[in-house]
């Protein structure tokens, strides 16, 4: 029922939290992983010196994606990986849509706290916007205080 | 594997609960329909704010709990008997509060694996006048919560 589910990542627990999940379903329904990490070009910016920022956004995104698409074959999954540009929640939107994404999932922020109440702007604009399903998870104890 | 699914007799809670039997059966997991009985409250009318205390008390009419658990249990009922025609077998929870504490609050006391939740796609604007109980219950749940369109 899920071929293709989306994990977009931004190198938090959260979005670890959400692969660990995803990685499970994947294997679950024989589905392929896509990881994705998209370069924010709100917080990059359009001064000068903004083109190394942009660079180096870009280098930790193929570094988080092929983190990800390792671990999902580690566990024996398909995975396949993506570095985007743009508005975080329209890229992942986009994504989902060119790729026949059957399930999104993604992380939420900590557990205690005021962070408890707070869902993260991006997983809060995909849940809303989504035609497909979102998979929320929240980051364990363990995988720390974000 | 067991699931919760959240239902309120809305189109958006029959797409949810219709999506959760498929990954329950899909998983081989169990599911537990739940409804929370939280009364409703009525206007009687008038396109002013009431004046003073009594006109308060005469205009709004709050749903006996009796008639809000007699609807959820209906609901619970009709979830039950939606899941039996796609062949799965589900059980069904009345709770008592706002859905928004009660569902995740049941959900993470009775150990369940996931829960499923309908979203009626409001702009951002509605939804912070009416609120919303899919992303209540996704920013209260310590359980993976799937939010269905």
């Amino acid at each position: 029922m899920y071929e293709d589910i989306l994990v977009p990542t931004d190198g938090s627990a959260g979005a670890s939290a959400a692969l660990d999940e995803a990685i499970d379903l994947a294997d679950a329904f024989d589905a392929t992983v896509h990881s994705l990490y998209v370069v924010d070009v709100a917080a990059v910016g359009p001064d000068t010196g903004a083109v190394d920022l942009a660079e180096s956004f870009e280098r930790m995104g193929e570094e988080a994606t092929e983190a990800a698409a390792t671990r999902a074959r580690d566990a024996g999954v398909d995975a396949t990986r993506s570095v985007a540009t743009g508005s975080p929640h329209r890229a992942i939107l986009d994504y989902a849509d060119d790729h026949d994404i059957d399930l999104v999932v993604m992380g939420t922020h900590g557990r205690t706290g005021l962070e408890r109440y707070l869902l993260g702007s991006v997983t809060e604009k995909v849940v809303r916007a989504a035609e497909i399903p979102v998979l929320t998870v929240r980051a364990s104890e363990e995988e720390g205080e974000e | 594997m067991r699931f919760v699914v959240a239902v309120d007799g809305s189109a958006e809670s029959d797409r949810a609960l219709d999506h959760a039997v498929e990954m329950a059966t899909a998983a081989g997991s169990t599911l537990t329909a739940v409804h929370s009985v939280d009364p409703d409250v009525y206007d009687l009318g008038g396109s002013e704010p009431p004046a003073n205390s009594s006109e308060f008390e005469e205009r709004l009419v709050v749903e006996s709990v009796s008639d809000a658990e007699t609807r959820g249990e209906r609901l619970l009922g009709d979830a039950v008997d939606r899941a039996a025609e796609a062949g799965l077998d589900a059980d069904a929870e009345l709770l008592y509060g706002d859905p928004v504490e009660t569902i995740p609050d049941f959900a993470t006391r009775e150990g369940y694996d996931g829960v499923f939740v309908g979203h009626r796609g409001l702009s951002e604007e509605h939804e912070r006048v009416l609120g919303s109980v899919a992303k209540g219950v996704v920013e209260r749940s310590s359980v993976p919560v799937t939010v269905v369109r």
